[in-house]
């Protein structure tokens, strides 16, 4: 099971949203990383078959997925940033209509719907519309409709945006279960979501892949440019619009620690600190020059 | 699959309020027209004590029933003579004061009858100066109205001259008379019905595709194992089911009111008492009723089909729906801006063409106009059937076109 993504391109009237992107996807969940406006949506929907690409072509197991066609979308799931829902369609409807469109035969369907309300405790809202769901809830009924047919391929672009701490981490657990023998990939900002369980990340960055590799490879990248530091609040000021400050959390000392971003130590009493994916996130992402 | 894919997809435009909403408002505008055509039916009179007395709706239908009962069946020229005998009396001179003051039961009658008799410079004759032998040659006197009105209009064209004069020899000679729906304005109200429907179901059918594309729901769906062609084909197909039965629901509704109230047996009466004697339409008026309705009906599905195409091609709903409106107005507001024969083919090409306040099959049907082609003509209600049946299929197949080839 491979996803090959060759030489691909998409460019509109004034801007080249995706730059000649190579990329071999194998199962198991890839994070794919980048700031607002790097491409991913873009490249997720040309993955997707939505967009076509100006260049380059998409290949699953050597078959380009253009010619797969219904087959191609029979072994895919996907859930959009924006997930368009029918307000006044109760969740069930919604799910068993969306069963139909994958080409699940009923008796399937009222098992999957079943097993998958399950899991994503959808239970108690079956029959409610979807419009009166929270929006953790809506996002839910996003990632139910998605996973309905079992996908080989599947694709969640910001799936965990309007998720709480444990709506996410229940997510995350499913999803980890979920990937074996199957291709995920997880387009996101929010870096834990994917820090724990991606098996490989993508860093995209104005439309172009810059770095692929492991949490643990990635990190290496920004390996002796993580600090940390206790300073009072007052201190603290000036280094606000001039480093590339990752979190600032108060301690019972009265002092604040800062977790800061640089190739060396800015404040005195720096402490260099194990590096997380966050880190190399901000260090790529962030516009911020450091002093 | 595909139908269990088309009910799931009913139910999902079911759940929608606006769908529940338009489609009640369709079926209350059913049944309320059918209504006002029955309370805008009266009778005047003026009582034993001379005083004016005007009865309205069933009461006033079953009053003109009744009076004319005695002049209903085949219109013979010996009845014809006989009418204007009737309301002459004793004394030549009186008919016109007979005619000017009403309710005599056969002014119904002579007002139809009266149109032929013209003068040689074409304006009606006094009735006064209409004998005996006018009246027995009413046929005659009909036919050569007819043509001596084709020949004003399309002067240098004979071959057009000669095709309604042969759609005028068709028409079933003598007339019959049962009063009922002809004499009503309930041909006017199918007509403006079908409108009303027309813009209901375009109001519906407008968002099928643009709705989806404006929420971000279809990338989820054209990327199902049934998304594209197969989900182009159940959306239409779920909008024409839709928009059928609130068609056919609506009709009905519409039609057995005011049939039964008028009498189905009215319906046998020839058409030329609705509008003209001088129509070239070889029908009765349930033969008006049967056509208007079926080509109401194809230039109906030929709207919404054209709608679904737009919705395929617009990124937003609104803008769908103010699209769909703007073309059900646009054969009315193009004919009422201008005339002529480019004027009338765009009428009648337009899908909306059959349909309009102003142009509409039921008006070309009872017309006279032929849409030329260089030396040739075509008779309008034809051009805009065969229009509609045109369109219908060719809307829906780019439709699914447009559907599969879009890309936000």
């Amino acid at each position: 099971m491979k996803l090959e993504i060759k030489n691909l391109k998409k460019t509109y009237k004034d801007k080249t949203a995706v730059d000649g992107v190579n990329l071999e996807i194998t199962p198991g969940v890839w994070g794919l990383l980048g700031a607002n406006g790097a491409g991913k949506t873009t490249l997720m929907r040309m993955v997707a078959g939505i967009l076509t690409p100006t260049e380059g072509e998409i290949l699953y197991d050597g078959i380009p997925i253009k010619e797969m066609g219904e087959a191609y979308r029979d072994i895919f799931g996907y859930l959009p940033q924006t997930f368009g829902f029918y307000p006044e369609f109760r969740v069930r409807d919604y799910l068993e209509y969306m069963a139909a469109l994958k080409g699940l035969t009923r008796k399937d369907t009222a098992r999957k719907i079943e097993e998958l309300m399950e899991k994503l405790t959808l239970k108690e809202v079956r029959n409610k519309q979807i419009r009166k769901l929270s929006g953790g809830m809506q996002r839910r009924v996003g990632i139910a409709q998605a996973l309905l047919n079992n996908p080989e391929i599947l694709i969640l672009d910001e799936p965990t945006s309007g998720l709480d701490p444990g709506e996410r981490i229940r997510f995350r657990n499913l999803l980890s279960e979920f990937a074996k023998d199957r291709i995920v990939v997880i387009s996101t900002h929010i870096v834990p979501d994917v820090e724990y369980i991606a098996t490989c990340n993508i860093l995209m960055k104005d439309g172009a892949i810059i770095d692929i590799g492991t949490t643990e490879e990635l990190v290496k990248m920004v390996k002796g440019k993580v600090w940390e530091v206790s300073l009072t609040q007052e201190k603290l000021g000036p280094y606000e619009a001039r480093l590339k400050i990752i979190n600032v959390r108060n301690e019972d000392t009265g002092n604040v620690r800062m977790r800061y971003l640089s190739d060396i130590p800015v404040l005195p009493g720096s402490q260099s600190v194990p590096p997380r994916l966050e880190d190399l996130y901000l260090w790529l992402f962030s516009g911020k020059e450091e002093a | 699959m595909m139908i269990r894919l088309i009910g799931l997809e009913i139910k999902k435009v079911f759940a929608s309020r606006m769908t529940k909403i338009l489609l009640a408002l369709a079926l209350v505008l059913s049944i309320v027209m059918a209504l006002t055509v029955i309370h805008y039916t009266t009778w005047s009179y003026t009582d034993k004590q001379g005083k004016e007395v005007k009865i309205t709706g069933f009461k006033a239908i079953e009053a003109n029933k009744e009076r004319m009962k005695p002049y209903e069946g085949p219109l013979t020229e010996e009845r014809i003579e006989e009418v204007f005998r009737i309301n002459r009396g004793d004394n030549k001179e009186d008919v016109e004061d007979i005619y000017e003051k009403g309710g005599h039961p056969t002014k119904m009658l002579l007002a139809s009858l009266w149109q032929v008799y013209q003068d040689d410079e074409g304006l009606p004759r006094p009735l006064s100066k209409i004998d005996d032998r006018d009246a027995r040659n009413f046929y005659g006197q009909r036919d050569a109205a007819v043509a001596a009105s084709i020949a004003a209009k399309y002067p240098h064209s004979p071959e057009i001259q000669e095709k309604a004069i042969a759609i005028n020899e068709q028409v079933e000679k003598p007339f019959t008379f049962v009063y009922g729906y002809a004499n009503s304005d309930a041909a006017d109200y199918v007509l403006l019905l079908n409108i009303l429907l027309v813009m209901l179901c375009s109001i519906l059918a407008a968002p099928f595709f643009s709705s989806d594309y404006q929420t971000g729901a279809d990338d989820i769906l054209r990327c199902t194992r049934n998304g594209r062609t197969k989900l182009a084909c159940v959306k239409i197909f779920s909008a024409l089911i839709l928009s059928t039965a609130c068609f056919t629901v609506c009709m009905a509704i519409f039609l057995v009111i005011v049939n039964t109230v008028y009498g189905w047996d009215s319906l046998d009466a020839s058409i030329q008492f609705t509008y003209s004697v001088t129509v070239l339409a070889p029908l009765t008026a349930g033969g008006v009723q049967k056509l208007t309705v079926a080509v109401g009906f194809v230039a109906f599905l030929s709207m919404i089909s054209f709608i679904l195409m737009i919705s395929s091609k617009t990124r937003t709903a609104v803008v769908s729906m103010i699209l769909a409106l703007v073309f059900c107005l646009l054969p009315s507001l193009i004919s009422s801006i201008g005339s002529g024969n480019i004027i009338e083919w765009i009428s009648c090409l337009l899908p909306a063409g059959g349909v309009g306040l102003t142009h509409s099959f039921l008006f070309e049907l009872t017309g006279t106009t032929f849409l030329q082609a260089g030396d040739t003509g075509f008779w309008s209600p034809y051009v805009i059937f065969i229009a509609a049946a045109i369109e219908l299929p060719l809307f829906l197949i780019l439709t699914v076109r447009f559907y599969c080839k879009h890309e936000a």
